[in-house]
C-alpha cells in the first residue's frame, strides 16, 4: 500500500507561488440571513468543513461544522432530553453563529503566508478577497496537496 | 529540503499519549483537557484498538455545557464515569507503518475525512502520530531546516 504512488519527475514545491494557483474559486458561500435548517443540509450534503457568509459579495463571517455542530447540540437538546422542534433552528439565523471578520488574504498573496498563518492560528480556511469581494478560499487541505501531491497524471497510473 | 518521500517515521510525533479502552471516560476527558489534545489513540497491549477524539467527547458531553449551567457538569462526570472508551471510540481505525511517504499519507487524508492517522511498526505495536499538521510543518513551517538536518544525522 505504501508504494501505492509512482513516482516520475518532482518539480520542485514553491511555497512562493500565489493563492490564486490553488485555491477553490467561488466557494459555496451563504448569506447572514440563512436559518440553520439551511446550513445544516449544506453540511450534510456537502464534503466541506467551512462556509464563507457574504452580503453582497462582501465577506463578513466564517462558518465551520466544527461551531455548528456545537451549537447544533445546544440547540437540539433540552436539559430534560426532549427534542426541540425545527422551529428552535428557524429562529436562528448564519450571523447568530459565525465568526465574524476572519483573517483573510488576497490571490496575489503567497501559500508560504497562507501556510504561516494557518500554522500560527491552527485553523483551517482562509476566505480570499479582491477588491473588497470573496473571490475563493484556501484550507489546509490545499496547502498540503500542494506541496505532496502529484501532477494528476502520475497518480492515474498507479 | 523539502522532499515528500521521506518516511513518516521522521516526521510523526513519538511520544504520544494513549488510553487501554477499558479505562473511563473521564480520565479520557481529563486527557483532553489537560494536554489539549484532539485524538488519542486507544491502545491494549500495545497495539491500537480504535481512537477518541474530541469531537467522540462532544457527542456524549452534556449539551447545556456551552452555557455553563452547573448541573450540566454534575450530569457530564456521572456520564463520563459510566462509559468506558472502547464505547464510545472510533473503532476500527486506519493506521499505517512507519515506512509510508509522506506522499501516501498527505493523500489517506485527502481522501478521508479523519485528521489523526496512528502510525505502526511491522509487528503492529504503535510507534507515533501523525496528522495534517506535522504535514504542514515540514512543508512550510520555520523549523524546516534543522528537521531536515537532524535527518541526515540519523542516517550517518
Amino acid at each position: 500500500m505504501c508504494n501505492r504512488y509512482i513516482h516520475k519527475i518532482d518539480k520542485e514545491m514553491n511555497p512562493n507561488a500565489l493563492l490564486a494557483e490553488i485555491m477553490t474559486p467561488m466557494p459555496h458561500t451563504i448569506d447572514p440571513e440563512t436559518k440553520l435548517t439551511e446550513i445544516y443540509k449544506i453540511f450534510e450534503t456537502n464534503s466541506f468543513h467551512h462556509i464563507p457568509v457574504v452580503n453582497e459579495g462582501r465577506l463578513v463571517g466564517m462558518i465551520s461544522r466544527e461551531d455548528f455542530i456545537q451549537i447544533e447540540h445546544v440547540l437540539t437538546t433540552s436539559w430534560a432530553g426532549n427534542l426541540n422542534t425545527e422551529s428552535t433552528f428557524e429562529n436562528f439565523n448564519a450571523q447568530d453563529i459565525m465568526t465574524e471578520y476572519p483573517m483573510h488574504l488576497g490571490p496575489e498573496d503567497t501559500i508560504g503566508l497562507a501556510a504561516d498563518i494557518v500554522l500560527t492560528n491552527k485553523f483551517h480556511a482562509l476566505p480570499i478577497i479582491e477588491d473588497d469581494l470573496l473571490v475563493g478560499i484556501v484550507t489546509s487541505h490545499d496547502l498540503i496537496a500542494f506541496a505532496y501531491s502529484s501532477p494528476v497524471e502520475h497518480t492515474a497510473s498507479q | 529540503m523539502f522532499d515528500k518521500h521521506i518516511e513518516v517515521r521522521e516526521i510523526m510525533t513519538r511520544k504520544v499519549i494513549t488510553v487501554s479502552s477499558d479505562q473511563t471516560m473521564d480520565q479520557a476527558a481529563e486527557v483532553f483537557e489537560s494536554r489539549d489534545l484532539h485524538h488519542i489513540p486507544v491502545v491494549d497491549d500495545g497495539k491500537v484498538v480504535g481512537m477518541l477524539s474530541t469531537t467522540d467527547l462532544h457527542k456524549v458531553t452534556h449539551h447545556f455545557t456551552l452555557f455553563k449551567v452547573h448541573n450540566s457538569d454534575v450530569v457530564n462526570q456521572s456520564v463520563l464515569r459510566s462509559l468506558l472508551t472502547r464505547e464510545v471510540m472510533t473503532s476500527p481505525v486506519a493506521t499505517i507503518q512507519t515506512s509510508c511517504s509522506l506522499e501516501t499519507v498527505a493523500s489517506i487524508f485527502r481522501e478521508n475525512l479523519f485528521h489523526a492517522l496512528p502510525v505502526i511498526e511491522s509487528n503492529g505495536d504503535l510507534a507515533g502520530i501523525v496528522t495534517p499538521f506535522d504535514l504542514m510543518n515540514y512543508a512550510y513551517g520555520p523549523d524546516e531546516f534543522e528537521l531536515t538536518e537532524s535527518h541526515h544525522k540519523k542516517m550517518v
